[in-house]
This record gives structure tokens, C-alpha cells and sequence, in this order.
């Protein structure tokens, strides 16, 4: 059954980069979102959960780290998987973004197969 | 101290020719259009050289490094280059990024700005890729800022460069499909290589965490990610081209991946054995999809065997639709379709010796806990209650594929920062359970129904106290002389 998808980033150019990019992938999705911070984010999480969370790290307002915590805080997003998609790759900060409870990274530049290969086991 | 000096200047030179390489070949496989570079000759200058190249208009990305280089440096392209890559990655017309290439206004650089930014943003991130995987002591590269227009009459105050900085520049030419070639560069300040490299062990935990994924096989996985055949040649007439002569962007459907296949990372080996749990789904272009559509075939064929056989056949039936037939029958084991004559249940079947885990364990202890047990599931719960179930193919499927031996080469802290990933997140959940008195027979329906290999058996206060693995079913089937087929030959069906 096709999942419902969120993509977070501040930048609408990214969004769109990676919405096109999910498409390529060969990736359905029943339903997708976006959100343009982690505030706008939340507010979409609680009106309706989705099952699948792509969320860029550095962004104004909320960071995808903070993002990340107040998502497992929502009951209603306990089977969110959250994958982090940035160019931020500093070990630290992904390390503490999994322990968080993110499931994974994509690193920017991306690929459709990229996008395939991390997503796809979140998919059955 | 100035040999030293050179020695890294040149270094930098040759990564930062490998960064815009890998750069382009991102951007090919990111926007499918054929993205080239071609350095030119290196040169130390100062701001005024850059306003040679770059007149009065550029987008100036800085870039903040720490670790092996301390400072900040800038990747500026020209205003064709602004104008076509944010062009492309907004997908606008051709003809439209063609015109803008040319005329295009700081206003309309401006409308612009957002794309500008994300392909610096792009442009880093892969900068920061081929830096940390090649310099040694290489911190991080951070986008700080991107200036768009005329940098050159304030340097200090637009892109934050001292006027009199003596700058190492690298200049280079980049063709994307058949747009006109535009220029970009990269300017590190002299200052920033006054630093040493500091070697920071980056991947001192490698050789542990290689030793717990050691075992794996690595089977038929190709080159690994950034791993590509070089670029082709520049193709000279396709740049002369007018705008006419090309279609506008073409939209996504019809875009070919032949460039991204060649050139991206195979799809995870981990994957495949994670896909082959749920065979139901039909991921495409997989490798791993062969083995989930076996499995899907073989849930299939016993329908199509009973529509052959409810076909009424004509003698006068040829003899490719009969040989076609005999290619969709299986052969017809003993016991298929049928109950197995077994009293087994899951009391006799189960294994005792449980591995038990908790949902806040890492990715990394619950492998070490599988193979100091030799176990091929964990159970995560607490006293017993089983909450959730992992298997060897779950955390194979969660940890990074280039954490394999075979790949130790591509290995970057991220990979290693898989096996940090909390079980809660990837194990199985609910569990399917079964009581002790289960039959075989159910048994095998529940694993094929639910697509389960391993069943924990609970008792009646719901905890488990043992598993049944697909093995142990198959285990008692051979052993079930009703059953096995050793020292049998499969008869096909008879042909009509």
C-alpha cells in the first residue's frame, strides 16, 4: 500500500528539487506534504500523521534536530520514519539526529536511485 | 614552510578539481542533463583578477572550512552560470534560461535567489564529500553565505574578502547539455593554507564496526556510490546548437536515466536480503527484486497450475502452447496443495534459547548480540513479553552497505553512524505470535500468510517461550517421510 509523505525544508527550491527527485526514484506515495519549518511541520504531523518524514537539518526557526525530538514526542507519529536529507554531514550531528530517533540520511546532491535505495525498505 | 605550503596548495587544487568533477556528475544524476567540467590554469591573483573574470555580476558562495583548512574560501560562478543552473534546477525553459543567461538582470537573479542558494548549497555538499574522504584532518565545509551580483566594488563588506588578500584561484569551464559554456571558480584565500593539517582520526571506530558486519557476504554488488567512468568528451557541436534547435526542459517522464545508471551506486546489497521478507511489494529496477519476485511466483504458480488443469484441451492443441504450458507448471511435488500428515506442533518444533534485546539498543550492539549468539532473530521486550522481533536481514537492511570490507575504501562517517540507529525504529512490530499447540500445517499458513520466518511461541500469559524459525519448519518437513521428496524425482504433469 503506497505511504504518505512529508518533505520539511525551508528552501521551496528544495522541496520541489526533492519532490521531483522522489518521483524519479519510481517511489509512490498515497498523499504528500510539505512544510516550509518545523512549526508548520508539527501542525501538519497532528492534523494528519504521515508515514514517511524528509527533513532537512539546518533550517531557521526549528532545526531539524529539534524537529526530530518533538516528532517522537507525538504519539500519533510512532511509525513516522523520519529520513534527514542535507548537505550537513558532520558526524556528531548524525549521530545525535539517529539517536534522536531519525532512521536515516540522504546527503545533498541526491539521486533518484539515492532516494530509492534509503527509502524503499521503509515502504513495505 | 613554503614548500610545505605548496605541497597543500597543490593537493587542494587537485581535490578541488575532483569536488566540481563530482559535482557535475551529481547535478547529471539529480536534473538528468549531461553536466562537464574542464579546469583551467591555475593562478594566484588578487580581488582585481576575479573582477577580470567575473565583471560586474557573480554569485559568490562562501564557504567556511575548519579542520585542514581554517578560514573560508569561495566558489563563485559567472552570470551565465548562475542563470542556467538555477534555471535548470527550477526547470525553466531553455529558451527562458538561454535569454537569461545572457541579459538576465540582479532582479531576476534575485526572483532566482532561493535555486542560486541550493545549488551552492548542492555545490558544498559534494565539496564536502570528496574533501573529508581525501584530506586528511578535514573538518567541514559550511555554506555561510551566497552573494549574488556585483561583489567587486565592496569585497569586504559583500563576500567579507580583504581587497588586498592574495587569492589562489582555480578557474574552470562547465558545459550543461548543449547551454552556451559558462565559467566558474574557486578562490582560496593564501592565508587559509598558513594551517597545518590536523589529523583527526576520523575513523578510528572502522576497524570495530568493520568487524561486526565482517561476516556478511557480500554478493553481487557492483561499484559503490561516487564511483564512476569518466566523463565523455566535451560534445564541441552540440554547444554551438541554438536555443531553437533544442526542445524546451523536458518534462520528467521522458527523460532517460541511462547517465545515473552508469554512474550512481548499486541498489544496497543489504536491501535485497531486507526486500525478501516481503516479497508482496514490487519495488522496481532492484537487484534484491529477483529474489521477492521468486518468491511472489511461487505463491502464484500453484493458481495457474489449476487453471491449466481446468482447461478444457483439444487434441488439435499445438505444440508451443503445450511446451508453454509445460514452462508455467511446476513440477508436482509430493504433498503440494495438500496437508502435511504431521502431528509436529510448536512445542516440539520451537527453539528454546531466546536472544532478547530492547528497543533502545543500537543498530551495532544487537549484531554483536546476534553473533555472540549465533542467533538469527532477537526478540525486543522486556520480561519476556515480546514487543517487537528483528532479524539478520532487518539490521542488514539499516546499516550502510559500504560498511562492508569490500567497500572499506568508500567508507565515510556516515556509514558508521548507521549502526547507532535505535532498534525501536526498525524492528518489526506487533509480533506475530503462536501458541505451543500450533500445528505445522498452521504454522506454515501463518508464516506464508504473513510473510514471517520466525515465529515466537508464547504461552498463555504471553510470554515466549521459544521461536519457530523457517528453518526449523523445513527441518521437520525433510524429516517427515510423507513429505520429503530426498531420493524422489518431481513428476511433471502429464502432457495432454
Amino acid at each position: 500500500m503506497a505511504k504518505s509523505l512529508m518533505i520539511v525544508d525551508d528552501s521551496a527550491t528544495m522541496r520541489k528539487i526533492i519532490m521531483r527527485t522522489v518521483r524519479m526514484s519510481g517511489l509512490e506515495f498515497s498523499r504528500t506534504e510539505e512544510a516550509g519549518n518545523g512549526n508548520e511541520a508539527l501542525e501538519k504531523l497532528n492534523a494528519e500523521p504521515v508515514e514517511i518524514m524528509l527533513c532537512d537539518i539546518n533550517m531557521p526557526e526549528m532545526s531539524g534536530s529539534e524537529l526530530v525530538k518533538k516528532v517522537r514526542e507525538l504519539p500519533s507519529c510512532d511509525d513516522t520514519k523520519i529520513v534527514m536529507v542535507s548537505t550537513e554531514s558532520s558526524q556528531e550531528i548524525i549521530d545525535d539526529l539517529l539517536a534522536n530517533g531519525a532512521n536515516g540520511y540522504i546527503t545533498k546532491p541526491f539521486t533518484p536511485e539515492k532516494f530509492q535505495e534509503k527509502l524503499a525498505p521503509f515502504m513495505n | 614552510m613554503p614548500e610545505a605550503q605548496t605541497e597543500l596548495e597543490f593537493e587542494i587544487i587537485e581535490l578541488a578539481t575532483e569536488s566540481l568533477e563530482t559535482f557535475c556528475e551529481d547535478i547529471s544524476g539529480m536534473f538528468d542533463i549531461k553536466m562537464e567540467c574542464t579546469q583551467q590554469q591555475f593562478t594566484n591573483l588578487d580581488v582585481n583578477g576575479l573582477k577580470k573574470t567575473f565583471k560586474k555580476f557573480a554569485a559568490v558562495n562562501t564557504v567556511k572550512t575548519e579542520g585542514a583548512l581554517n578560514g573560508v574560501f569561495y566558489l563563485i560562478f559567472d552570470k551565465a552560470g548562475t542563470f542556467t543552473l538555477s534555471g535548470i534546477v527550477v526547470m525553466l525553459p531553455e529558451k527562458r534560461i538561454i535569454e537569461m543567461a545572457k541579459k538576465g538582470s540582479e532582479s531576476e537573479a534575485e526572483n532566482l535567489s532561493d535555486s542560486i542558494r541550493e545549488m551552492g548549497n548542492l555545490l558544498v555538499g559534494s565539496w564536502d564529500r570528496i574533501f573529508r574522504e581525501n584530506l586528511e584532518g578535514h573538518g567541514h565545509f559550511t555554506q555561510t553565505n551566497t552573494f549574488i551580483g556585483n561583489p567587486w566594488g565592496k569585497p569586504e563588506e559583500s563576500i567579507q574578502l580583504d581587497s588586498s588578500e592574495e587569492l589562489l584561484f582555480i578557474p574552470y569551464e562547465i558545459t550543461i547539455g548543449s547551454y552556451q559554456p559558462f565559467n566558474c571558480g574557486v578562490a582560496f584565500p593564501k592565508s587559509i593554507f598558513d594551517k597545518k593539517p590536523e589529523t583527526e582520526d576520523e575513523q578510528p571506530a572502522a576497524e570495530d564496526t568493520t568487524d561486526t558486519v565482517e561476516e556478511e557476504k557480500t554478493e553481487d554488488t557492483t561499484e559503490p556510490d561516487v564511483v564512476s567512468e569518466p566523463a565523455a568528451p566535451a560534445d564541441t557541436e552540440a554547444k554551438e546548437e541554438t536555443a531553437e534547435a533544442k526542445e524546451p526542459a523536458a518534462p520528467e517522464d521522458t527523460k532517460t536515466k541511462e547517465e545515473t545508471t552508469e554512474t550512481e551506486e548499486p541498489a544496497a546489497p543489504a536491501d535485497a536480503e531486507t526486500k525478501e521478507e516481503t516479497a508482496e511489494t514490487e519495488e522496481p529496477a532492484a537487484t534484491a527484486d529477483a529474489e521477492a519476485k521468486e518468491e511472489t511466483t511461487e505463491t502464484e504458480e500453484p493458481a495457474a497450475t489449476a487453471n491449466a488443469e481446468t482447461k478444457e484441451e483439444t487434441p488439435e492443441a499445438n505444440v508451443s502452447e503445450t511446451i508453454q504450458k509445460m514452462a508455467q507448471s511446476p513440477a508436482d511435488l509430493p504433498g503440494e496443495n495438500t496437508l502435511i500428515p504431521s502431528n509436529l506442533t510448536a512445542n516440539e518444533l520451537m527453539q528454546t534459547q531466546i536472544v532478547w534485546g530492547t528497543a533502545e539498543d543500537s543498530v551495532q550492539q544487537t549484531l554483536t548480540n546476534m553473533q555472540k549468539a549465533d542467533a538469527g532473530y532477537i526478540l525486543i521486550g522486556k520480561d519476556q513479553i515480546p514487543e517487537g522481533i528483528i532479524s539478520k536481514s532487518d539490521l542488514n537492511g539499516a546499516v550502510s552497505p559500504y560498511l562492508k570490507p569490500i567497500f572499506a575504501k568508500w567508507r565515510r562517517p556516515l556509514d558508521d553512524a548507521t549502526l547507532q540507529i535505535k532498534i525501536k525504529w526498525i524492528m518489526t512490530r506487533p509480533v506475530k505470535t503462536i501458541k505451543p499447540d500450533t500445528t505445522l500445517n498452521v504454522i506454515m499458513d501463518t508464516m506464508r500468510q504473513f510473510g514471517n520466518r520466525c515465529l515466537p511461541v508464547t504461552d498463555e500469559s504471553g510470554k515466549a517461550i521459544g521461536i519457530v524459525t523457517v528453518f526449523d519448519v523445513f527441518k521437520a518437513l525433510t524429516n517427515n517421510p510423507n513429505f520429503s521428496t530426498v531420493g524422489t524425482t518431481p513428476q511433471a504433469p502429464a502432457l495432454a
